[in-house]
């Protein structure tokens, strides 16, 4: 769903209760990649609120040419992945290394989690280019050309990570409901 | 169909991207091969999952939190413009005194802080970080090919903005300080504001404030956002500045039998970190 046309171009000629009423229309779901993309309430806390403060200071240069909610999801994934590379994690884990560890002594702890848990934690450990693709799929239900135009990558680019992505969560989801079952 | 292709089309599939040719082949596929029909399956389960995932919502109010930061843009805007109209009616200065200003004590106390700011600081940069950043290439991911652009780092430095601009506008305001000598004709009070200096690269600006015998350093983006600001020091030191490269600044105070060296490092973050480098007599 877009933001209102009129209320984007109100905002966009200085109208300052505009420009909030539309940060309060987007707020969510800013919010909603920020904590798919981080995996945690503060830092998701923290980025959606540069975005919004950029999305603030940066309205004049969004073109109706682009959908809105592209131009901003382009906007918050953008500060994720920064602040993901400051964070200097280790953004692309080893399939090998994770199914071991999910086999052994992992498993009682993820025990406590349920399916949605597991799937939201499997989302995390994926590499964040993926991640940021999965996000706009599912959370945002974006397609193809929707997500290679806010992350301004080819389209096969975003099938082959989606797909990829899709592959190691579908293994990963696979393990766990094996391990369930053992366990 | 080679499995390897039908993989793509279930993938697809899941994305609503197949027509219905394309999907009657995958059909006619799965019902032949079990390894994909299981595939197929697992995938669509794992889609189903993606497709539900919990709503997340933030606990308070994000616009709510952000207010003040944004206000605080607004006015350091607001002043930015005013100083552009400031400075379009008066003569040029000599480069590299770019904020030496000085001004009626009448004046508003915001357009007084305006002063405060380098020129142009009203414009808000080219939108970069809309244009570049997201290119990702398969063998280097994504993390290579961002980049973080001035104007994002000046964002990140908004909490600072607003925690010190009240302070630095109540220093800037010192009518009693009336000792400069080029005091411009026509001013009954002034308000100092010494040297400025930009960065080689002109992305940032180092600026010594002066007020009541006290003398300051603060650092701000092309942008107008404050990435720096140091402590205060007695306004007889004297001192002198020194961009080392495009984020590093040094600067030296000499006291009356003390010299201290500072060096400030700007981040990639845009955050700030200053140390003493070296500091020879007492304070």
């Amino acid at each position: 769903m877009d933001a209102d046309k009129e209320l984007i171009r109100a905002a966009q000629s200085g109208d300052r209760d505009a420009l909030i009423q539309l940060l309060r229309e987007i707020e969510q779901s800013v919010y909603k990649t920020a904590y798919y993309m981080l995996g945690n309430e503060q830092d998701a806390m923290d980025a959606s609120q540069e975005a919004l403060i950029r999305i603030y200071t940066k309205i004049d240069t969004y073109q109706e040419k682009a959908k809105f909610s592209t131009w901003i999801q382009r906007i918050v994934t953008n500060i994720c992945i920064d602040r993901i590379r400051r964070k200097k994690e280790t953004l692309s884990i080893d399939d090998h290394a994770w199914m071991l560890e999910s086999d052994d002594h992992v498993e009682r702890e993820v025990e406590q989690y349920d399916l949605a848990d597991h799937v939201r934690r499997a989302i995390e450990k994926l590499p964040h280019n993926q991640r940021v693709i999965v996000s706009l799929r599912y959370l945002h239900d974006m397609s193809y050309q929707e997500i290679s135009e806010a992350l301004d990558i080819p389209l096969n680019t975003v099938k082959s990570y989606l797909f990829r992505a899709r592959m190691k969560l579908q293994e990963w989801l696979h393990e766990y409901e094996k391990g369930g079952v053992q366990g | 169909m080679r499995c390897e292709e039908v993989r793509d089309w279930m993938q697809r599939d899941l994305d609503s991207d197949l027509n219905d040719i394309e999907r009657q082949a995958l059909t006619n596929h799965l019902t032949r091969c079990k390894e994909c029909a299981a595939l197929h399956h697992q995938l669509q389960k794992l889609s189903a999952h993606l497709e539900q995932l919990p709503d997340v919502l933030p606990s308070y109010s994000l616009v709510d939190a952000v207010l003040p930061k944004l206000q605080e843009i607004d006015r350091q805007r607001e002043q930015n413009r005013q100083q552009h109209e400031e400075e379009k009616g008066t003569p040029r200065r000599p480069p590299g005194w770019r904020g030496r200003t000085f001004l009626g004590g009448a004046v508003a106390a915001g357009l007084l802080f305006a002063l405060f700011m380098a020129n142009n600081l009203f414009q808000q940069g080219s939108d970069q970080s809309m244009d570049q950043n997201m290119s990702m290439e398969e063998s280097a991911g994504l993390a290579e090919s961002t980049t973080l652009t001035e104007s994002e780092i000046a964002l990140d430095v908004a909490d600072q903005s607003v925690s010190s601009n009240d302070e630095e506008v109540n220093m800037m305001i010192a009518p009693d300080q009336g000792k400069e000598s080029n005091r411009e004709a026509g001013d009954t009070a002034e308000i100092m504001i010494g040297t400025s200096k930009p960065s080689p690269d002109g992305e940032y600006i180092a600026e010594i404030a002066s007020a009541e015998a006290k003398m300051k350093l603060s650092i701000r983006s092309v942008q107008g956002e404050l990435i720096f600001i140091s402590r205060e020091w007695p306004g007889d030191y004297q001192y002198d500045l020194e961009w080392k490269d495009n984020r590093t600044l040094t600067y030296r105070l000499h006291g009356k039998d003390s010299t201290q060296l500072w060096e400030v490092t700007i981040a990639s973050d845009g955050s700030s970190r200053e140390q003493l480098v070296m500091k020879t007599g007492n304070e």
